[in-house]
């Protein structure tokens, strides 16, 4: 190829990268910039350089940094668990032979269609103490006597969300389970079959290891964009009660838009994405090796 | 090999219980068990669904009855007649019309040229920019945030269709760049040639032959896109102000977090059943591209 070729390339990234570098490149380089400043969004003549002023703050001083990070953590490894373990299932189940089998997997695939909003207010609905189904089903099958206030109470709480994130969010590992499933030879479970193997024998020993990179990728990826999740948390419960069920996604947000202060929030977010990031670096890594 | 140990462990479990009831009549059994479990899971996950639908066909009277009903008796459509008279609501929700599609079609030029160039071009560089294509899938949507609202104000772009539009259609490169170029490298590059020697131009070719062929990985990028606008919330809440280019999306959520007509659930339900129709007509229509699109994209690096 020549130097032609080379810049009809360039040029064809062009529009791409253009936009990249305004709305991408430029955003994190000011957002890390924002870290290392005392900003109000409302107030710019007030703006002066801090140094690690922010950051000093907010892993020494901030009385619930305790808890923000354990929420966090707590609603990662929830909704990761949750998501992979219920898409696993549910590949498992559909990946048998059926009558319908079609229609089942379009069906297990659904709450990925409804829009994260749409899914909160649901939710709220379906939770809600007084004309809530949710009440009214567990009544009836005698499991509680009084109605119980999902969204507000500390007891119930983390279950409740914990439950939305889980519904919404396990249709991407299914997919992508049952993708990985449908690459496993079926002599090998032939072959354990005649062998005369147990159901879990073989999913011990001929599926788990199978899908072993699937299952890395994916709990990589679940746990980025879990620990990046605002809509959900920010919907269902703003963070409340007191801060109960605040992780650092939606932190970031109230810090900034609701209490306008930017340069504290993009501490937080700067620390936020140096954690994400460095589970982004293993998985560059591992896609890259297997390319 | 590695196989052949796995199946060679597996066969050292032995399992009585199969033997003493007969294999078949287990392997029934264990069917039927299994289906079972799937039919309360599906019905578990389908409920939310079903429950928007019923609640929005309810009265007043019976969304707030002690004892919920299954089925809403009698049927109303007095919420979505309240819907589509709700002048504000109409209002985002053709933007939201206006914006998902537009965004659609630029993501696809955008992406199209993209991707085809990391699949056919040699250049320096190139992994470099896949890298960063990766990661930039991975930042927090919260950092950027604030940034970008300042990015937006000095450019005059704050509650404008085009500033939102420049975004989405940014915003649609790493994922979409990436999975296209996927589908670009793995189509054959000899096709093209053989065109180039019949006397087709470079962009004919690419016309001509590859683009109809790659169709749908277009399909799915343009479908994402879509669903991406249509849903997206953090983005358009903070780079609107009012409802000359607020999203529906944003308007529900206002709606939510003002408690403005609180007592409106089912009107608010109704809302929210109006804006998943779309995604659900693509469902049923494109499942095979939502698939591809979701798995496609976080194997490709």
């Amino acid at each position: 190829m020549g130097e032609r070729e080379m810049a009809v390339g360039y040029a064809l990234l062009l529009p791409g990268l253009l936009g990249l570098a305004i709305f991408v490149v430029y955003p994190v380089i000011s957002g890390v910039s924002l870290a290392f400043q005392s900003q109000y969004l409302l107030e710019p003549e007030k703006n002066r350089w801090v140094g690690f002023q922010n950051f000093v703050r907010f892993l020494t001083q901030e009385p619930k940094l305790g808890l923000y990070i354990g929420n966090t953590v707590r609603w990662v490894l929830g909704s990761v668990v949750g998501r992979v373990t219920l898409g696993m299932i549910l590949a498992l189940l559909l990946n048998r032979d059926m009558p319908f089998r079609g229609v089942y997997r379009a069906l297990a695939l659904i709450p990925w269609v409804m829009p994260g909003v749409v899914s909160a207010i649901i939710w709220q609905w379906i939770y809600n103490a007084n004309w809530g189904i949710f009440n009214h089903i567990l009544k009836v099958l005698g499991l509680i006597r009084e109605n119980i206030t999902w969204l507000a109470d500390r007891k119930f709480i983390w279950p409740a969300i914990l439950l939305v994130s889980i519904w919404h969010g396990y249709p991407f590992s299914y997919a992508f389970i049952l993708a990985g499933l449908q690459v496993i030879p079926h002599d090998l479970y032939e072959a354990a079959l005649i062998d005369g193997a147990s159901r879990w024998a073989s999913f011990r020993y001929i599926t788990l290891p199978m899908l072993r990179p699937v299952l890395f990728v994916l709990l990589l990826l679940q746990t980025v964009w879990n620990a990046n999740e605002f809509t959900a948390i920010w919907m269902l419960t703003k963070g409340g009660p007191a801060d109960y069920t605040m992780t650092l996604a939606p932190l970031v947000y109230q810090t900034s838009f609701i209490f306008y202060r930017v340069g504290y929030g993009a501490s937080i977010a700067v620390l936020l994405s140096a954690v994400v990031m460095t589970f982004a670096v293993i998985y560059i890594r591992t896609v890259r090796s297997e390319v | 090999m590695e196989t052949q140990v796995a199946a060679g462990k597996a066969s050292a479990l032995r399992r009585p219980f199969s033997r003493r009831l007969g294999r078949k009549a287990a392997d029934k059994l264990w069917w039927w068990i299994c289906q079972l479990v799937l039919i309360a899971l599906l019905i578990f996950i389908a409920f939310p669904f079903y429950w928007t639908v019923v609640t929005t066909l309810k009265t007043p009277g019976e969304q707030f009855a002690k004892v919920p009903a299954f089925l809403p008796h009698p049927a109303t459509l007095d919420n979505y007649k309240w819907v589509f008279q709700h002048k504000d609501f109409m209002r985002s929700l053709r933007n939201s019309l206006i914006l998902a599609p537009l965004g659609a079609i630029g993501a696809v030029i955008i992406t199209t040229s993209f991707g085809y160039s990391l699949a056919r071009y040699r250049y320096p560089g190139k992994q470099a920019i896949i890298t960063f294509l990766v990661a930039t899938q991975m930042l927090p949507g919260v950092l950027t945030i604030v940034p970008l609202f300042v990015v937006f104000s000095k450019l005059k772009l704050v509650n404008t269709y085009i500033g939102l539009l420049l975004g989405y259609w940014t915003f649609s490169v790493p994922f979409s760049g990436l999975m296209l170029r996927g589908f670009f490298t793995n189509f054959p590059v000899e096709l093209e040639e053989a065109a180039l020697i019949d006397g087709c131009s470079r962009l004919g070719a690419f016309l001509r032959i590859t683009l109809p062929l790659t169709i749908p990985g277009i399909v799915t990028v343009a479908l994402f896109a879509f669903i991406g606008v249509w849903n997206d919330l953090l983005f358009a809440l903070v780079l609107t102000r009012d409802l000359d280019a607020m999203t529906a999306t944003v308007f529900l959520n206002n709606m939510i977090t003002q408690q403005y007509s609180s007592t409106n659930w089912g009107g608010m339900i109704a809302i929210g059943s109006v804006l998943t129709l779309p995604t659900v007509i693509f469902f049923v229509f494109l499942q095979r591209a939502i698939i591809t699109g979701m798995t496609a994209g976080a194997i490709k690096g």
